[in-house]
């Protein structure tokens, strides 16, 4: 006869009272271990949902990234290579260059190997005057798009583009701005005189608000031949510069590498533009996360501040409930305290009687609550005890600490019963009867 | 079993103070079994047997005087070595039996165990149990006896560790004339043995025992 075997036939015959206290406990526990859990829980659903919030971020700025390229294509070149004693105040004020640059100088670009610039496009252009219609404009001549060979992605099979970006004018086709197509009434398909020849408008830009209004576009020979540039060029033009707007001065260097003696003009607005509307986008989608970020992080901080008050009353009141229950433990076993004391039985013995009880309360209680906090509190954040995640909140030291802790606040709060169990006075007991 | 082991209360008076009134329990009282003797302490309730039986037994303190058990002077060991000495050399009897409602008959013979080193325990309780007619009820709990057999049960195990001394209170107070004559029987037949029995009673015919004293109002009568 061992005092475990007493501890456990008492717990048996007083299973009732046990129970109690350990539903106490598993219900102080799981309350505790619930709100620790919710909290880790909340934690790995907020680093879930910045996630899936900078994912969706990122997709939405390379989708925007594919709107500006399309957007640029339409809104025109982004860099122009002028020769180098090109004044930019002639540029200015003339509307088109004046120092011209050999025609090969726009093949030597593409094979050259350059990075930075995608489509390039050799111009001629003339500000004169249209003679049949006696109005001045910008004759712009290009010659359709000089595929760059270090992209050959972009090439066919002919070592010609594949997309391009702008079709080569047909023979006898012009284009016209807006403003000339307004003030002269012309439309797609009508045919006009310029420098004695018939040619049909093939396309009217729309309103851009600069020189392309009051631009003319023919094919590039046409241009040399009515201003007797053969072979020349006054311009090239590099539409979809993958530059951004900060490291611009590189792409200068580099086109400087391959023809020293040109000067690199950048259409700065556009530029920065594309520059500041990612920017923007790129500060709105962050902003988005952070604002996410930010809320999850405050609710966080209440559900904490909350935990932290909860789990001091739960523990304190889990604590006064098992002190209440061994001491009545203690007041109805008195006659048996009594006469194990009077067959010889110490008062270490006794208290250590109480005090294994509560023991094993805390730890059947803190076993069942662990348990059922982790699930329940896991399950309060969605996160199901069959997912994966659900393995991330478990916590050895949680555990740990309540299934030692556990036990330990039961033995605190029953050790005054324990004592007063322990003092019974057998003298007192006995006498009654 | 010692034929040394005796009782020995000398001049032992015991007092309360309740409410400002002065309770006499017991005063100068002195009585002395010797092992192998029967005495019965016989008076109206309230007249300080239980007193007696309690402060000979090493569980109250008296104010004045000594208990002297098997040539130890009770009071001056420290309590932890007076409980251990007690649960060796003494045995108890009550009124009420105080068994164990959760531990079969043959647990609470045993009960002592739990302090104390008890040699051949099993078959010294399975013996104690069989000379009290109680061999076929070894498993029962106490709720399933009746309440003579209660009382034989809470004997043996007051005897289990063949304590010199068995101190007695009112052991037959709840039973019928023929459980009292089991009771007495067995008392009997522990003296014999060598035994030292102190019972405390108020009704009991007393023709027969070695020594019986008289209580009154905490003194003994002359
Ligand atoms: N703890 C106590 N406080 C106050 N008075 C007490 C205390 N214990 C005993 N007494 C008093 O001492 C006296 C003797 O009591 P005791 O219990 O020894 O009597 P008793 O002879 O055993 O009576 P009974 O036959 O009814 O059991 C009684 O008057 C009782 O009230
Ligand atoms: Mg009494």
């Amino acid at each position: 006869m061992s005092i475990w075997s007493i501890i456990r036939k008492e717990v048996r015959y007083n299973l009732g009272n046990f129970v109690i206290g350990l539903v106490c406990i598993a219900m102080a526990l799981g309350i505790v271990v619930g709100a620790i859990t919710l909290l880790s829980a909340h934690d790995i659903k907020t680093e879930r949902l910045v996630e899936a919030k900078e994912r969706e971020t990122r997709e939405a700025m390379t989708k925007l990234e594919d709107d500006y390229r399309l957007m640029m294509r339409d809104m025109g070149h982004n860099v122009l290579v002028l020769h180098e004693e090109q004044s930019i105040e002639d540029l200015r004020m003339r509307g088109a260059p004046d120092t011209y640059m050999p025609e090969e100088y726009v093949f030597e670009l593409s094979t050259g190997g350059i990075e930075n610039l995608n489509h390039l496009f050799p111009i001629l252009q003339e500000r004169a005057t249209w003679p049949e219609m006696e109005r001045e404009v910008i004759f712009s001549g290009t010659m359709g798009q000089v595929p760059n060979f270090e992209k050959p992605q972009f090439l066919n099979d002919e070592g010609r583009y594949r997309n391009p970006i702008r079709e080569t004018l047909q023979e006898g086709a012009i284009e016209v701005g807006f403003e000339i197509a307004r003030v002269e009434d012309l439309s797609v398909g009508d045919t006009v005189t310029l420098f004695d020849e018939e040619f049909t408008i093939h396309r009217v830009h729309s309103r851009k608000g600069n020189e392309d209004d009051v631009t003319v576009w023919a094919s590039l020979d046409k241009v040399q031949e009515w201003f007797d540039r053969e072979g020349q060029i006054n311009g090239i033009l590099a539409l979809e510069c993958v530059c951004d707007f900060e490291s611009f001065g590189m792409v200068e260097e580099e086109v400087r590498q391959i023809l020293a003696d040109t000067q690199v003009l950048e259409f700065g607005t556009i530029l920065r533009a594309r520059f500041e509307a990612r920017a923007r986008a790129d500060e709105m989608h962050q902003s988005a996360v952070q604002q996410e970020q930010a809320y999850r992080e405050q609710l966080g901080a209440q559900r904490a501040g909350l935990v932290r008050i909860m789990v001091p009353v739960v523990l304190l009141g889990a604590a006064v409930w098992i002190f209440f229950l061994i001491l009545n433990n203690v007041k109805e076993r008195q006659g048996e305290i009594a006469i194990m004391r009077t067959v010889g039985v110490g008062q270490g013995k006794i208290m250590g009687i109480f005090l294994v009880k509560a023991a094993l309360m805390g730890v059947a209680g803190a076993l069942i609550g662990y348990l059922a906090g982790m699930i329940g509190g896991a399950a309060w954040e969605g996160i199901p005890i069959w997912q994966a995640e659900f393995g991330r909140l478990i916590s050895p030291a949680l555990a740990g600490l309540v299934l030692i802790g556990a036990p330990v606040l039961a033995i605190i709060a029953g050790w005054i019963p324990a004592m007063k169990a322990a003092q019974v006075d057998p003298a007192v007991i006995l006498r009654e009867e | 079993m010692t034929q040394t082991a005796a009782l020995h209360v000398q001049e032992v008076s015991k007092y309360y103070d309740r409410n400002g009134r002065h309770i006499t329990a017991m005063e100068n009282v002195s009585v002395e079994v010797k092992a192998g003797t029967f005495m019965v302490i016989r008076g109206p309730s309230g007249s300080g047997k239980s007193t007696l039986l309690l402060a000979a037994g090493g569980l109250l303190r008296p104010d004045t005087g000594k208990v002297m058990v098997g040539g130890e002077d009770l009071y001056a060991l420290s309590p932890d070595r007076r409980t251990v000495f007690r649960g060796k050399n003494i045995g108890f009897v009550f009124q009420q039996f105080y068994l164990v409602p959760y531990l079969t008959v043959l647990e609470n013979v045993k009960m002592p165990g739990i302090a104390l080193e008890i040699q051949g325990l099993n078959e010294r309780a399975a013996e104690l149990l069989g000379r009290f007619q109680l061999s076929e009820r070894l498993e029962h709990f106490p709720s399933e006896l009746s309440i003579g057999e209660r009382q034989r049960v809470a004997l043996a195990r007051a005897l289990i560790a063949k304590p010199g001394v068995l101190l007695a209170d009112e052991p037959t107070g709840n039973l019928d004339v023929d459980n009292e004559k089991i009771i007495v029987d067995c008392l009997w037949e522990y003296a014999q043995n060598g035994g030292a029995v102190l019972m405390a009673t108020h009704g009991l015919r007393t023709d027969g025992f070695d020594d019986v004293v008289e209580l009154e109002g905490g003194r003994l009568k002359p």
